[in-house]
């Protein structure tokens, strides 16, 4: 049994790259899951199968079969379609800032707080504005001056 | 006929509205009593008017009423009844009059239930509600009019959206627009407190019943918006970073974050202005979602009308930031902290605080994720995607930073350093987890992933996620030492604690669920009847021939799989695809899901052997722990549902507020 599914399963790979050498199935999910489906919304084109997504995965295998590295590959979809096509986005000019925000937010985010929040408490009594028991000091103060005056 | 009260219903209601508006806040200016009791009435009023146009356009969906536009679009005569009513959520226009009918209805809520001492700011809340609420209707009767007509009446409508098809959307759209118009109160009331002047002492009580009542229906919302796109969408997932998907999870992460500082506004009095602005955002962000949605800057699955709102949906956005910006600015400074003896340092307080800004600092990323390719685009003219893989760059950092403030902030007490037994706890857990994350990876059948990175964040996930499951029991374990395992009291006197203590272990558990997301297994698959393929541990027998069958309106071609686990039977399923008569052309998956609380099977039927239906090639998945995430968020929506029967939360104020001097106590 489980030799005929080891078959069928082999012989179902082997189909699908036309007799030629299989190519490693984990590599090309990793290529495959970095490029973006171009006519669905937050898909790769490994998750999707419209036609256009179908034809970039046969290409991608295509070019695997060549030998061509994942960055080979990568590139090769860029000058084609533009950066577009990779899900994330590129590190470099504009875009980096992208990766540097969140960065930026995750390091100094706990400085700010303790720069804000921590050291707040001895800010507010400095600051001339007075607190609800001065306010309170104050309109018992006036009461009493109505009341006897 | 029907149609044209409808509309007319609408202006009524716009106009009412501006009238309330103005009025409510007059009333708070001037201290007018009975002006302030008539845009109450108003606000009751539209609220009736509202639900009868809605009920006429519920009305015009069942008698098949074509002489509306929306109907014709959005309907067709095979449509079943409970599709019908839920194409009356399924486009723009009647979202949008759904999404005003739930603010009316929570405003008019609000306005009767209030607390008795938040008398005084209650015009300056129903004012903004109702300005909300103008603006609302304003769009219904000019961008997004669900009444209009066409005559004569077409025959036939042109179907509901397919996709929609799916018990899942008759609810997920009004849990979420619930949970979207429950943070409109917070926002009044956040509103309110800074025009006021002050935060009263009731204020505290009704915010964290709304902003609690929002969270639960936002969590449950936006899960069930993942449970839709998992059986409908065929990709085997149920989390994409879809932008749309990101602006319901930011005003999630807004009310989480609001939640926290209301519990150390609660304790301390302090943070309060914190807690306004985090209402403020939230309800903004609600909008910036819609905004997405509706205007199509960003393509997504839910930009499914291109209209000319957008630009409205801008100005009003814009008009919102500045409004609260400036009452804040202008108004901030007279809402102060009590003067509570020792805050901050290492105390429970500070725990709060760093979880917030894990929750900030997330909701930041994302925003800047969502947002981002506009900007770019618009600064190099060149367009960029931001998918997911680049969220999941940021979220391990945020989901471990949120992991131990869940385990360490649950240990630590306020105002004091001091922490009994929680050394004890942490070692306990540290050794504990170790066993518990050993049997996770054996029932999870961790060792098939085939990333050895991916393999080594999924031991950590496990080892953290237990270790913080640790901590948190030990934690209840020393309350209830403290209450002598009277559970009773504790269900009497702080329920909210027991509430909290099952949303945060339902927070660790969809952790890791979510880490199953790293060892899914797919294979692509021909079968002829009666063969039978495998995948990890399951079989899968094609028993008959690909067959047709109906169901309602819709036409399945299916195929009968038996799944079997070790050559058990575990069900049957029959993935198939589904034709509608309106779109005869296009096929939509109806996936078959079976499986065991470790590990979803799930079938897609991708193609099928046409001229003798014995064959069909499946696409099988073998997704781990999806149901754990499921699990997992039921527990969270009942934890958060025990915290909102709690009678003891929110009632104690340690700051005396200027509402409720006692003039004649003074003297």
């Amino acid at each position: 049994m489980k030799k005929w599914l080891l078959l069928l399963a082999f012989m179902w790979t082997s189909a699908a790259s036309f007799g030629a050498e299989p190519v490693d199935e984990h590599r090309f999910k990793e290529v495959a899951g970095k490029l973006r489906c171009p006519t669905c919304t937050g898909l790769s084109v490994l998750d999707s199968e419209a036609q256009f997504s179908v034809q970039i995965k046969d290409e991608v295998k295509k070019q695997m079969e060549a030998g061509k590295s994942e960055q080979d590959i990568l590139s090769f979809f860029t000058e084609r379609y533009g950066p577009w096509i990779l899900r994330e986005p590129p590190k470099e000019g504009v875009n980096a800032l992208a990766w540097w925000l969140p960065a930026a937010i995750l390091v100094l985010g706990p400085f700010l707080v303790w720069y804000f929040v921590w050291r707040r408490e001895t800010r507010v009594a400095t600051q001339g504005v007075r607190s609800t028991e001065e306010i309170l000091r104050e309109m018992r103060a006036e009461l009493l001056r109505r009341k006897g005056g | 006929m029907a149609a044209n009260i409808g509309y007319f219903l609408l202006l009524l209601c716009c106009l009412g509205s501006v009238y309330g508006s103005v009025a409510a806040w007059t009333s708070g200016w001037m201290r007018h009593r009975r002006l302030y009791r008539s845009a109450k009435w108003t606000l009751t009023a539209i609220c009736g008017f509202v639900f009868l146009a809605s009920a006429i356009l519920v009305v015009a969906f069942f008698s098949r009423d074509y002489s509306v536009l929306y109907v014709v679009k959005n309907s067709s005569n095979d449509l079943p009844p409970w599709f019908t009513l839920t194409a009356f959520w399924s486009s723009l226009e009647g979202s949008h009059l759904l999404w005003t009918l739930l603010i009316t209805l929570l405003a008019t809520i609000a306005a009767w239930t209030h607390a008795k001492d938040n008398e005084h700011i209650m015009p300056h809340v129903l004012g903004t509600l109702m300005a909300v609420m103008a603006w609302m209707f304003y769009l219904l009767v000019t961008h997004s009019d669900p009444f209009v007509q066409v005559l004569p009446p077409a025959p036939n409508g042109n179907g509901m959206n397919e996709l929609l098809q799916n018990p899942y959307m008759v609810v997920h759209p009004p849990t979420l627009f619930l949970g979207y118009t429950a943070l409109a109160i917070p926002f009044a009331y956040a509103l309110a407190a800074l025009s006021y002047g002050d935060i009263t002492q009731g204020w505290l009580k009704t915010v964290r019943r709304w902003t609690l009542f929002a969270w639960i229906a936002l969590t449950a919302a936006i899960t069930l918006g993942g449970r839709w796109a998992y059986v409908e969408l065929g990709w085997a997932g149920y989390w994409a970073w879809d932008p749309v998907e990101n602006s319901s999870f930011l005003p999630w992460l807004m009310a989480t974050a609001l939640l926290h500082s209301l519990l150390v506004q609660d304790r301390l009095g302090h943070l309060k202005r914190l807690s306004i602005v985090l209402a403020v955002l939230a309800f903004f962000l609600s909008f910036f979602g819609t905004f997405i949605t509706r205007s199509g800057v960003i393509t997504s699955v839910h930009s499914f009308a291109e209209s000319n709102i957008g630009p409205n949906y801008l100005l009003y956005l814009a008009g919102l930031a500045v409004v609260s910006m400036t009452l804040y600015a202008f108004r901030a400074p007279s809402i102060l902290p009590s003067e509570t003896e020792k805050v901050w340092g290492v105390s429970k307080e500070s725990a709060l605080l760093v979880t917030q800004f894990f929750l900030i600092s997330f909701a930041a990323i994302v925003f800047i994720g969502t947002i981002f390719p506009i900007v770019s685009e618009a600064l190099t003219g060149q367009r960029i995607s931001v998918q997911a893989p680049y969220f999941n760059a940021f979220a391990p950092f945020i989901g471990f930073g949120m992991i131990v403030m869940v385990a360490v902030g649950n240990l630590m007490r306020y105002q004091t350093q001091k922490m009994p037994g929680a050394k004890k706890v942490v070692l306990w857990s540290t050794v504990a987890a170790i066993p518990l994350t050993l049997a996770a990876a054996y029932f999870g059948d961790v060792s098939r992933t085939v990333k050895t990175s991916s393999l080594i964040a999924q031991y950590v996930g496990f080892y953290l996620c237990s270790w913080c499951f640790g901590c948190l029991v030990g934690d209840f374990i020393l309350k209830m030492k403290d209450l002598r395992w009277r559970w009773l009291l504790l269900f009497k006197r702080n329920l909210a604690y027991f509430g909290a203590f099952l949303a945060h272990v339902g927070f660790v558990l969809a952790i890791a669920g979510f880490l199953g997301n790293y060892r899914g297994m797919e294979r692509k698959v021909t079968l002829n009847v009666n063969e039978t393929t495998e995948l990890y541990q399951f079989q899968f027998k094609l028993v008959d021939k690909v067959s047709v069958k109906q169901e309602h309106n819709a036409t399945l071609v299916y195929s009968p799989v038996t799944v079997y686990r070790n050559g058990k039977e575990v069900g049957h399923v029959e993935p198939a695809q589904a034709s509608y008569p309106t779109k005869p052309m296009q096929s939509f998956n109806e996936i078959g899901v079976l499986g065991s609380f470790w590990n979803d099977v799930y079938i897609v039927l991708a193609d099928f052997d046409k001229e003798h239906f014995q064959q069909a090639t499946l696409h099988i998945h073998v997704n781990p722990t999806v149901r754990i995430v499921w699990i997992s968020v039921f527990i969270m929506c009942f934890g958060g549902m025990l915290c909102l029967w709690d009678r003891y939360r929110g009632q104690r104020s340690r700051d005396v507020v200027a509402g409720q001097f006692d003039v004649e106590a003074l003297l």
